[in-house]
């Protein structure tokens, strides 16, 4: 039993007698995000997992696969047959693009609309549990913005950013089904941009650019998120049904574009800042550009998420800072042959991990303390 | 890190990526910086060669008389609260340094800047190296609790653009914001002012027609700006005194934050706390220029 919010107590709903395994279905599980899930989950294996995607894993022939695809107009329809067969205790929705798209009806049916068509069906096939993969930008960056934005802070994105406005419509989605069924239990999980020498969005596709132009006088701080450390949130939230509600899933520390720039070996180019946005968004028209002019706020002002929520309550703590992330990335990608000494820089990162840690010790004894009241 | 980058340079002559020339300005760029920023990304490596500059103000332009540091904890966390004055914010820069260089613990005091300069380009980094922070509830909030010394000007904006006929007269002290700040945070609050930064761009009038299309939230018509041009952003060498009082502790516990006249009430006190320090300090002060 746990007590919500508003103080009323909710059951979990009986589905799972004792002798099934709890099982979960993974939309886009064949994707970048929700393949290294479904590894984690295999890997642990106190789950069956079942992959709801285009297409099965590359890597994974073992695992179930059913096709879905969320772009069909008629694909909740089709989704609540699949679950009624399937019938899981949990869905994790990451069917989503996780870069900005030129094709934004697409992007919009997919990551707004499929996201409308999921929490549709799972109301209707009464599945308890639906865990959202969002995004932290969904703050957007702002000039008024605090250095480190909690839950309860306003979604505030620049609207003509589409990209970003889906993930909040996706989200608004997510608060609609709880309040249709209040014994739904609902997690959002918003995670920073991952990155890691395999991550390939929009995001890494600019700091890797030789050179690219920025807003001149700005030099915003930055999170970047370990892929592995993103899973484990996920796998957390799974094992902690009680925890319900909105976690931002980010690293220790925050590193300025200047370094993430000085460790990749991109150029900047800087421009006043109205020129640069009207650069970002004609590169973006003509087809070269990686984001929509708007989008170059998150490059411009601060974005940067606290996690003490899901430290406390999911028991979180990224393993990697994002100097981590940064330092492996460039050195994995582009570590051959530079002037930069990666090796002082590893000194640099590994002193500011150890500074976190001492900081950040108290708070993992509570931790400890909620963890053996809740169990 | 440069001189790092020539002692590579000399063993490997040849390049092997074309990301080894731009590592040369990048490396250029960044040859000043630290990779250990703390989380508000205060970089104590590119603030040094600015303390020189302020160095400079502190002793030989303002020639800066500090009393009562003592006042100031040697650990934990305590909120200097100031008054705002002389157009541009070198009040507090000025406050800042002199409690590093004169405080026994060398504190750094994190002084919350307002918006408006917080969102400006070039001035956006700076003050970040620098360590300051946007002037915000939360920021405040997290400074606090992590023990550090947290400077606020509550009059904000009215202050620091306030006219010269106005001077050394305290405008209205914000919604109490920093009372609440310190009830939730249990932080002394240290009462600060600094006379002498009035005078150092006397504001005859504003000019916000100008001010206003250029995003700004005033512009002030000096003796000397903008009639000098660049040279008018020179402050006047006044000579200034900044007093640190006895911390106020307010006797009440986090629950009053949520009770609006109460806290109004504990802001009101706070002002006049420093409103009778400012008129004491002016009338022992002689000449503006040397005190004498």
């Amino acid at each position: 039993m746990a007590r919500k919010p508003g103080g009323r107590v909710v059951r979990f709903p009986k589905v799972a007698d004792a002798a099934r395994r709890p099982k979960v279905v993974v939309t886009g599980g064949s994707g970048f995000f929700g393949e290294r899930l479904v590894r984690a989950l295999l890997a642990r294996g106190d789950r069956d997992v079942v992959v709801f995607d285009l297409v099965p894993p590359a890597d994974l022939p073992d695992v179930k696969h059913r096709f879905l695809d969320l772009n069909l107009p008629f694909a909740d329809g089709t989704l609540f047959k699949l679950l009624k067969e399937e019938r899981p205790d949990t869905i994790v929705h990451l069917a989503q693009l996780r870069s900005p798209s030129r094709q934004t009806t697409y992007a919009h049916e997919l990551n707004s609309i499929g996201a409308l068509h999921v929490f549709a069906a799972a109301g209707e096939a009464k599945i308890p549990r639906v865990i959202l993969g969002s995004t932290s930008l969904v703050y957007g960056a702002r000039g008024d913005n605090p250095n480190f934005l909690t839950e309860n802070h306003p979604l505030q994105p620049d609207p003509e950013d589409r990209f970003v406005r889906d993930f909040v419509e996706a989200e608004s989605h997510a608060r609609a089904h709880v309040r249709r069924h209040p014994e739904a239990r609902v997690q959002i999980l918003r995670f920073v941009p991952l990155l890691s020498p395999e991550v390939r969005d929009y995001r890494t596709r600019l700091f890797a650019a030789p050179f690219s132009w920025q807003l001149m006088g700005y030099d915003p701080l930055l999170q970047a998120l370990d892929p592995d450390d993103a899973v484990d949130a996920l796998v957390r939230a799974l094992d902690r049904p009680e925890a319900q509600g909105v976690f931002n899933i980010a690293p220790e520390g925050v590193v300025p574009l200047s370094t993430i720039r000085l460790l990749f070996g991109s150029l900047g180019i800087p421009v006043p800042h109205p020129l640069g946005y009207a650069l970002y968004e004609a590169a973006w028209l003509a087809g070269v550009g990686l984001m929509p002019g708007v989008h170059a706020h998150y490059f411009r002002y601060l974005c940067v998420v606290d996690d003490a929520k899901a430290r406390r309550l999911l028991g979180f703590a990224a393993q990697k800072t994002t100097l981590d992330a940064v330092l492996e990335t460039a050195r994995a990608r582009f570590g051959a042959g530079r002037l930069v000494d990666f090796d002082a820089v590893a000194d640099a990162a590994r002193s500011a991990r150890y500074a976190f840690e001492q900081r950040v010790h108290p708070r993992r004894r509570t931790n400890a303390a909620a963890a053996g009241v809740a169990s | 890190m440069l001189g790092e980058a020539a002692r590579f340079l000399d063993g490997r002559p040849e390049f092997k990526s074309p990301r080894a020339l731009v590592d040369l300005w990048n490396l250029f760029r960044n040859r000043s910086r630290t990779f250990e920023l703390d989380d508000f990304g205060y970089d104590a490596v590119a603030a040094r060669p600015w303390i020189e500059l302020f160095d400079f103000l502190y002793t030989v332009w303002w020639r800066v008389t500090l009393s009562g540091v003592d006042n100031i904890p040697m650990t934990g966390r305590a909120l200097l609260v100031a008054n705002h004055s002389g157009v541009l914010p070198w009040d507090g820069a000025m406050v800042k340094r002199g409690i590093a260089r004169e405080h026994a613990a060398h504190r750094t005091a994190r002084m919350l800047v307002l918006d408006m300069f917080t969102t400006l380009p070039f001035l956006q980094p700076w003050l970040r190296h620098m360590g300051e922070v946007r002037a915000c509830p939360e920021n405040g909030e997290r400074l606090l609790l992590r023990d550090e010394l947290v400077g606020v000007f509550p009059e904000g904006v009215k202050g620091v653009g306030k006219l010269f006929r106005d001077r050394y007269r305290l405008a209205r002290f914000g919604r109490g914001g920093f009372v609440r700040l310190a009830l939730q945070t249990g932080a002394p609050v240290i009462p600060v002012t600094v006379v002498g930064a009035e005078e150092i761009h006397p504001n005859l009038t504003r000019m916000d027609f100008i001010g206003r299309p250029l995003g700004l939230p005033y512009f002030p018509l000096t003796p000397t700006f903008p009639l000098l041009g660049p040279l008018g952003v020179l402050p006047l060498p006044t000579k200034w005194w900044i007093d640190i009082g006895k911390p106020i502790v307010f006797g009440h516990g986090p629950e009053v934050a949520d009770r609006p006249m109460i806290v109004n009430e504990l802001a009101d006190q706070v002002r006049s706390t420093l409103q009778t320090m400012i008129d004491s300090r002016l009338s022992r002060r002689g000449n503006i220029f040397t005190g004498e």
